[in-house]
């Protein structure tokens, strides 16, 4: 195939971005809100449990509401019919001392009698683990930021470090919007997965940033804008191919991956999307926005 | 130039590395004969994937130093008496020790035992007099109080240990961590319950009076001798096997306790065919026994567990040999978990399981099954994309990526790192991002050659100025994969690590690998055209 030769003024855009940008941030903040209040956020974040069973008949999802409910726990059901499967979830550790875990296997017990079912996966997590675990997720997030901003202020220059930093949190906060409204509970899983986005998204906005970096070296143009756009046009090729690569793995393992890894994949096709998106629509004009010196570049 | 380059030898050397490190992982059932040549064993499964349990236990390291607290009041107690010092009260109270004597005068005798006989870092404290008494309070330095929880922490660890030892699980994990945690990780484990309640239980054995002087009548008007306490009995009824509970009085001070046993057994009785646990004690056991018994003839004694008595037999002799039996409605299985707690000796203070993750093995299995349909299948559409996109190029691409793949997978097996489920959706990702250096590689090719460059110098400059982008990227993602570690437990630990290795080995295929190819295809094959 031949060499494709973009030429796409991408600053004409520029006010659609903010817009779309806008929305993603706010929701995200928003969602991120919410959750430091204990709303969508899962049980790695706020203690509970997660029951997973496998019955050794098929199942109606009435009939598996019915036996739940005579556990007296108000349980939150995924029914997976085509696995025989169901997961119970709730936010409780214990009932009278006793473990939600051993209230529904005795329930269980005696209505489907022990061939019936089989408990295959227990998540059980007290109220330390999980504040715990809460204060650290908070952390590393700080701590991946500061580390960036570091190593591109080191290898480039301070703007573009806090650019790249801003365009690589602003799709997290989006990702993190986008899965509060689908419904999806924030969790260890997702969270792997936004830190994976931002390497992504990372990776993403450095490869057009270095171009910059190279074509303000080369005084191709005096006008900061035209150099922006060329570089994006020029990097153009790489950034559709990796994301459509990219998008093959997350798109397979999102249809063939099973329900374990679904929010996973969910948070990491959507991050490609977005990730690929800022480093073109937000990362640039960033750089104008906190109005990038080009005689600061380092040789 | 040369003919031969080390690097394609080092690239060579690293593959067949790799397929005789991954032999055992992928070739089930190898011989034994044949097994003995490969030193590295399988790639280590993380618990998400083999199943197992992982529990994170909390030390109540509070009751810990309160135990102390009481057998140093007892102390207190039993040397006062010896001397015949009268006090009112010694009690237990916000982890120090309050002592209430009405002979004020013989305070300063009692505080030169407490000091100078007894204990050597003791802060006292008036806190309260009147016309007819006066209290001090005893408190420790704290940094004993550290020793103590600590010490707590560490003999819980050794229990459960030897608890979990002879139950029979294959290579568990067991390790403190923070201040009172501590971390039991048991792969491929059958029952999961039953080896949770079997690490929590307390295991607290006491032989304690029972005072039959105490009659319902008190009890019911709360009218009980300071020195006697109330707890729960449970008998089983033999004809329809119903467990009953009662409530017994009995004396606080145990006649002995659970700490001077040496062995424990299933036994069954005959006449039920009912398993029931025997006990022996060690030889100074033996001898208290003897004597307690001796003693209390026509009373009767409590075997008490965890504070619920099981049984409350009438002691009609002297019991010489040390031996004694708990029973009650057990089946075997909780006859056997009972006399593996005794046998491992009690816990010295409760435990609490605050995080419990339980894996069937078969979630695990379908895990891996389902992650290897999706590594084909993404395997298999990047490969036909790249060969369509970048033709001979995208074949070479595809080498690189397998190359990274089979490194990947070898470096995991040989750092014994664990590969988890998210580590495997990480190496599912690493199939499409992993073609991005070579991508920027080519296209930067491409676009030297398309302002009128040789073959030679595109390829040279297209790597050049490739090359800093490249490294820069890994880095940035190096960053968030370390901190990732450093926060992450369990399955996201593997993750990290498994990201890690990957971006490291990416970095080495791509500018090693890639670089090597076409070096050669330039000097040795003198190609003029690229097929890119």
């Amino acid at each position: 195939m031949g060499i494709k030769k973009f030429n796409i003024d991408f600053f004409k855009a520029l006010t659609p971005a903010i817009v779309i940008s806008a929305i993603l941030i706010v929701l995200g903040i928003y969602a991120i809100l919410m959750m430091f209040n204990g709303k969508g956020v899962g049980i790695d974040f706020s203690g509970g449990n997660a029951i997973t069973v496998k019955f050794s008949k098929k199942m109606a999802i009435d009939e598996i509401r019915q036996i739940a409910s005579k556990t007296g726990i108000n349980f939150d059901i995924a029914h997976l019919p085509e696995e025989n499967k169901a997961i119970f979830k709730t936010k409780l550790v214990e009932v009278n001392g006793k473990k939600v875990s051993d209230i529904l296997d005795d329930v269980l017990n005696a209505t489907l009698s022990k061939n019936g079912y089989m408990v295959e996966g227990i998540v059980e997590i007290g109220p330390r683990v999980s504040s715990d675990l809460k204060k650290d997720a908070t952390i590393a997030f700080i701590l991946s930021a500061i580390g960036i901003i570091l190593y591109l202020a080191w290898r480039f220059e301070k703007k573009f470090g806090i650019a790249a930093a801003i365009a690589t949190y602003h799709d997290v906060i989006g990702i993190v919007g986008i899965m509060y409204l689908m419904g999806y509970e924030m969790d260890l899983l997702i969270l792997t997965a936004l830190l994976t986005i931002a390497g992504y998204s990372l990776t993403d906005t450095v490869v057009v940033f270095d171009r910059i970096r190279e074509n303000l070296r080369k005084k191709v143009s005096t006008n900061l804008k035209e150099v922006l756009n060329k570089s994006i046009n020029e990097t153009m090729n790489r950034t559709i191919i990796t994301s459509l690569t990219t998008l093959f793995s997350s798109v397979a393992l999102l249809i063939f991956g099973g329900e374990v890894l679904r929010s996973f994949a969910i948070a990491i096709t959507l991050g490609i999307i977005i990730g690929t998106y800022s480093s073109i629509f937000i990362a640039s004009p960033l750089l104008i926005a906190l109005k990038l010196d080009p005689k600061k570049i380092k040789k | 130039m040369k003919k031969f380059d080390w690097r394609f030898i080092l690239i060579f050397i690293f593959l067949l590395a790799s397929v005789y490190i991954l032999i055992p992982t992928f070739v089930k059932n190898l011989p034994k004969d044949v097994k003995k040549f490969f030193l590295v064993e399988p790639v280590k499964l993380g618990l998400d994937l083999q199943g197992g349990i992982h529990v994170l236990l909390e030390v109540d390291t509070k009751k810990a130093y309160e135990a102390d607290l009481l057998s140093k009041a007892s102390q207190i107690k039993d040397t006062f008496t010896k001397k015949n010092l009268i006090y009112e009260s010694i009690k237990v109270e916000n982890e120090g020790i309050l002592i209430t004597t009405p002979f004020k005068e013989k305070w300063n005798e009692m505080e030169r035992i407490i000091t100078k006989e007894l204990f050597s870092k003791v802060d006292i404290s008036r806190v309260k007099e009147d016309t007819v008494s006066v209290s001090y309070r005893l408190e420790f330095d704290s940094k004993m109080k550290e020793q103590i929880e600590q010490s707590a922490v560490k003999q819980a660890l050794e229990t459960i240990r030897n608890r979990i030892d002879q139950f029979g699980v294959a290579e568990p994990i067991i390790h403190t961590q923070g201040k009172d945690n501590i971390v039991v990780e048991l792969p491929g484990i059958k029952e999961p319950k039953r080896a949770i309640e079997l690490m929590g239980k307390t295991a607290m054995l006491e032989f304690k009076l029972v005072r039959d002087d105490v009659t319902p009548d008190m009890i019911a008007k709360g009218n009980i001798p300071p020195e006697v306490e109330l707890i729960p009995e449970r008998r089983v009824n033999r004809e329809t096997g119903e467990i009953q509970q009662y409530t017994i009085a009995v004396n606080k001070e145990p006649l002995i306790t659970g700490r001077l046993l040496q062995d424990a057994a299933v036994r069954i009785n005959n006449q039920f065919n009912q398993p029931y646990v025997w006990m022996k004690f060690n030889s100074e056991g033996a001898r208290v026994f003897e004597r307690v018994t001796g003693e209390n003839v026509g009373k009767r004694m409590a075997v008490i567990l965890d504070g619920v008595s099981y049984s409350s037999p009438v002691i009609r002799d002297r019991i010489g040999g040390g031996e004694a039996v708990i029973e009650g409605n057990f089946d075997h299985k909780e006859a056997s978990d009972l006399a593996i707690v005794l046998r491992a000796g009690s816990l010295p203070a409760p435990v609490k399981v605050i995080q419990n993750i339980t894996v069937g093995p078969t979630l695990g299995m379908d895990s891996i099954k389902k992650g290897f349909v999706s590594a084909i299948v993404a395997f298999i559409a990047v490969l036909i994309f790249m060969i369509i996109y970048y033709k001979k190029a995208g074949l070479i691409a595809i080498t690189v990526l397998i190359l990274n793949l089979l490194y990947l997978l070898a470096v995991v097996a040989a750092m014994r790192a664990t590969l988890t489920l998210p580590g495997i959706a990480g190496i599912i990702l690493m199939i499409g991002m992993g073609v991005d250096s070579n991508v920027l590689i080519f296209e930067r090719i491409k676009e030297e050659f398309g302002i009128g460059k040789t073959v030679k110098s595109a390829v040279e400059s297209g790597f050049k100025n490739a090359f800093w982008t490249i490294v820069d990227s890994h880095i940035t993602t190096l960053i968030t994969a370390a901190i990732l570690f450093q926060f992450g437990t369990g399955p996201i630990k593997g993750f990290a690590v498994t990201l890690t290795i990957g971006i490291a080995i990416n970095l080495f295929t791509v500018l090693v690998g890639t670089k090597t190819v076409y070096d050669y295809l330039i000097w040795n094959k003198k190609i003029t055209s690229l097929s890119i």
